[in-house]
C-alpha cells in the first residue's frame, strides 16, 4: 500500500501534472459559472487537448475540469439565482436569498469551504473502496459482465428526466448507433454502407461533442436569448471559522449522502444536493429559516453534489462501468489513452490508479484555491456574451474534432450528431441515455456474445454464479421501483417531459 | 412532440430497421451456427425493443390521453428561427465541404462569422477579432504543440 502511494507520487510529483490539474480546476470552474456552459460540455471539450498529453496527465486534467465544475455552477446561482450546473439548483433555494440580503461573500465562501471538505471526504471514499471493490470484481467472467452491465444501463432511469420511455428510447438509438462498424465476431459489416471510414465505428468524441454542445448553439441559433440574469455584487464580508463549525455536521451528513449516491450508478449530483438539503432541515435549530438565506443550507446542498465527484469514480475505476455521464466522457479517454478502467486495471496500472488518488487529494487543494480567486473574478465571466461564447466553442468543438484522427469525416459525424441532439432536445427526448448506451452498448454485446460462444449458445450461463443473480436481482429490483415512480409520474399529467434537456 | 408522434415515428423506424435496414446492411455469414451469435441479432433485439417503445407510446396516449406539455423556448418569429437554422445548416454543409480548398483556419473563421452574425444580425470589430484570433491561436497549439495536421488549404500556407 505505502509502495504503491509512493508510486502514485512519483508519478504525479511533476510540474506537467500539477499543472494539469490545477488548469483543470480552473478551467472547471469557469465553464460550470457561465450560464450556459456545464461541467460536461468542458469534459467534452477539454478532452481533444489531452491527446497529445501523457495519460496521467491527461486524464488528471480532466478530473481538474470535472471537479471544477460541479463547484462552479455554485457561483452563478448565488449571484444571479441561475444555476451554472444542474447540480447547484439546491444552492439557490438559500444562496439567492443570502445574495438578495447583501450577504453573497459568505454564501460563496461556504459553498467553497462545503465543496472543498465534502470533495475531500469523497475522494478518501474512493481511495478506501475502490481497491476492495476491483479485487472482488477480479472473479467476474463474460456473463459477470453481462450482467453487471445490464445493470448499469439502469442508470439510464437517472438520467431519463421524467419520461423514462423517451429516455429507452433514445438510449435504444445510441444502442442501434453503437453497432455501426464491423462486427465484433465475424467481422462482417454492420451499417457502414461500404464506407471505410465508418467501419471502425462512429467516433465516440464526435458522437459526444455533437450531442452535447452542437445543441447548445443550434438552440441558440433557433432562439437568441437575450437574458443572461443581473448579478450582485460581491459582498466584502465572508464567513467566519464558527459558521463552519456550526454547519460542520451538515457539511459531513452531506458529504456522506453524496458518497454513498455517487457510488451507485445513475442517480447523480443533483438529487444528492436535493436530500443533504432536506436532511439538513429537518434536523436543524433553525429549519423555519431555510429557503429565506440559511447558510447552512448553501453548505448542506453544496456538500451534497460535491460529494458525489469522488465516488462516481468508485464504479468507473473498480468495474470499468461510469457512475454518471461525466464519468462516461473519463471512461472514453482512459481508452483514447490505452488504459481499460476496471479491476484489471489495479494489476496492470496501479501505478496510474495511486497517482489518480494522490491527484485527486491534490485537486481538493486547488479547488479551495482556485475556487476563492474565481469567486472574485466572476462579474467578468459572465460579462462573456453567449453570441461571443457559443461561436467560439464551436470552432473549439472543430477543431478538437479534427484532432482525433486528423479526418474530417469526424467533424460531418459531429454536425449530424448535433443535429440529432437538436432535435431530440426539441422532441423532449433526452440526449444523455444516448450517450450513456452508446459507451455500453458495444461492452453489453461483447460479453453477451463471447459467453454465448463460451456456452455455444446456452442461456444458463448468464446465471451460472451468484454474483449473476445478484446483478439480475438487482436489475429487477431497480425495473420495479423505476415502474413504481413511472406510474406516479403518469398520474400527475404535465410531469412527463420536464427536465429532459 | 407527442407521445403519440412520437410512438408512431418510432413504430415506423423499427419496421424500416427490421424490414429494410438490417438485411440490407448488415451482413451475416451463412454458417453461423446459433442466431444468438449472428451479426444480425443484435439489430434485431434494439429494432424489436424499439418498436415496442413504440407501441407503448402510442397505447399510452390512447388510455391517459398524456401530452407534453413541456414548454420549450421559442423565437419571437418562429419563421425567422427557421431561417436561421437552414442559413447555419448551410454553414455548416459549406464549411465542410470547403474546407480543404479554404483550410481549416480560414473556413473557421468565415464560420465564426456566419454564425455570429446569424445570432446577433450585427457584425462588430469585436467578432471580427475573435474570428481572426481563436482560429489562429487553435492552429499553433494542435499543430505545434499536439503535431496534428491540420488542413491548410490551397490560399494561405501557415507556418
Amino acid at each position: 500500500m505505502i509502495d504503491n502511494i509512493l508510486a502514485g507520487i512519483s508519478v504525479v510529483a511533476n510540474f506537467e501534472s500539477i499543472l494539469a490539474l490545477a488548469g483543470g480546476v480552473l478551467i472547471g470552474v469557469i465553464a460550470g459559472a457561465i450560464p450556459g456552459m456545464s461541467a460536461t460540455m468542458a469534459v467534452a471539450l477539454t478532452l481533444p487537448f489531452t491527446f497529445s498529453l501523457s495519460p496521467i496527465t491527461g486524464i488528471l486534467l480532466l478530473l481538474g475540469v470535472y471537479k471544477g465544475g460541479i463547484f462552479g455552477g455554485c457561483i452563478p446561482a448565488i449571484l444571479i439565482k441561475t444555476p451554472g450546473t444542474p447540480a447547484s439548483s439546491a444552492t439557490v433555494l438559500d444562496g439567492h436569498p443570502m445574495a438578495e440580503q447583501g450577504e453573497s461573500g459568505r454564501a460563496l465562501g461556504m459553498a467553497l469551504y462545503a465543496s472543498c471538505t465534502a470533495d475531500l471526504i469523497s475522494n478518501l471514499a474512493l481511495i478506501l473502496f475502490a481497491g476492495w471493490l476491483a479485487s472482488f470484481a477480479l472473479k467476474f467472467g463474460p456473463p459477470e459482465f453481462f450482467t453487471l452491465i445490464l445493470f448499469s444501463l439502469t442508470i439510464i432511469a437517472g438520467v431519463s428526466g421524467a419520461s423514462l420511455v423517451r429516455g429507452i428510447f433514445s438510449a435504444l438509438l445510441g444502442l442501434l448507433f453503437a453497432t455501426v462498424g464491423l462486427d465484433l465476431v465475424y467481422g462482417t459489416n454492420r451499417f457502414t454502407m461500404n464506407d471505410p471510414n465508418l467501419m471502425g465505428g462512429l467516433n465516440f468524441i464526435a458522437v459526444l461533442i455533437g450531442l452535447f454542445a452542437i445543441p447548445e448553439i443550434l438552440n441558440m441559433i433557433w432562439s437568441p436569448d437575450k437574458n443572461s440574469g443581473q448579478a450582485r455584487k460581491l459582498s466584502s464580508a465572508w464567513v467566519s471559522f464558527a459558521e463552519y463549525k456550526r454547519c460542520f455536521k451538515s457539511i459531513i451528513r452531506g458529504s456522506f449522502i453524496g458518497v454513498f449516491l455517487g457510488s451507485i450508478p445513475g442517480i447523480g449530483a443533483a438529487p444528492a444536493a436535493f436530500l443533504s438539503y432536506s436532511e439538513a432541515k429537518r434536523n436543524s435549530p433553525n429549519k423555519e429559516n431555510f429557503g429565506k438565506g440559511e447558510i447552512e443550507g448553501v453548505a448542506a446542498s453544496e456538500a451534497g453534489n460535491n460529494g458525489v465527484a469522488g465516488a462516481t469514480l468508485i464504479p468507473l475505476l473498480a468495474l470499468g462501468v461510469p457512475g454518471d455521464v461525466i464519468t462516461a466522457i473519463i471512461i472514453g479517454a482512459f481508452m483514447i489513452h490505452g488504459l481499460q478502467p476496471g479491476p484489471m486495471m489495479f494489476l496492470s496500472n496501479v501505478d496510474i490508479i495511486y497517482a489518480l488518488f494522490v491527484g485527486l487529494i491534490l485537486s481538493s487543494i486547488f479547488l479551495f484555491g482556485i475556487g476563492s480567486f474565481a469567486i472574485r473574478g466572476f462579474r467578468f465571466i459572465s460579462k462573456i456574451p453567449k453570441a461571443v461564447l457559443l461561436p467560439s466553442v464551436l470552432i473549439l468543438c472543430i477543431y478538437g474534432c479534427y484532432a482525433i484522427n486528423n479526418t474530417l469525416f469526424d467533424v460531418g459525424v459531429m454536425f449530424a450528431m448535433g443535429w440529432l441532439g437538436f432535435l431530440m432536445y426539441r422532441a423532449s427526448i433526452p440526449a444523455p441515455p444516448f450517450l450513456i448506451a452508446f459507451i455500453l452498448g458495444p461492452l453489453f454485446e461483447d460479453n453477451f456474445r463471447q459467453a454465448m460462444l463460451m456456452s455455444n449458445g446456452d442461456m444458463g450461463i448468464l446465471f451460472r454464479s451468484p454474483i449473476t443473480w445478484f446483478f439480475w436481482a438487482a436489475t429487477l429490483l431497480t425495473i420495479v421501483a423505476i415502474s413504481k415512480k413511472v406510474r406516479e409520474l403518469e398520474n400527475k399529467p404535465g410531469q412527463l417531459t420536464k427536465d429532459v434537456k | 412532440m407527442s407521445n403519440r408522434a412520437l410512438g408512431i415515428l418510432c413504430c415506423v423506424l423499427a419496421i424500416f430497421l427490421w424490414f429494410y435496414a438490417i438485411p440490407t446492411w448488415v451482413s451475416a455469414p451463412s454458417n453461423v451456427s446459433k442466431v444468438v451469435l449472428s451479426p444480425t441479432f443484435w439489430p434485431l433485439i434494439i429494432a424489436a425493443l424499439i418498436g415496442l417503445s413504440g407501441i407503448y407510446l402510442v397505447a399510452m396516449e390512447a388510455v391517459q390521453a398524456t401530452h407534453d406539455t413541456e414548454t420549450l423556448e421559442q423565437p419571437e418569429s418562429p419563421m425567422a428561427g427557421s431561417i436561421r437554422l437552414i442559413l447555419g445548416a448551410v454553414a455548416m454543409v459549406i464549411f465542410l465541404f470547403s474546407v480543404e480548398t479554404t483550410g481549416l483556419v480560414i473556413g473557421s473563421m468565415a464560420l465564426f462569422l456566419v454564425i455570429a452574425i446569424i445570432i446577433t444580425q450585427t457584425i462588430s470589430l469585436r467578432f471580427v477579432l475573435i474570428a481572426i484570433c481563436l482560429p489562429i491561436a487553435l492552429y499553433g497549439f494542435f499543430a505545434h504543440v499536439a503535431s496534428v495536421a491540420v488542413p491548410q488549404g490551397e490560399w494561405i500556407q501557415l507556418p
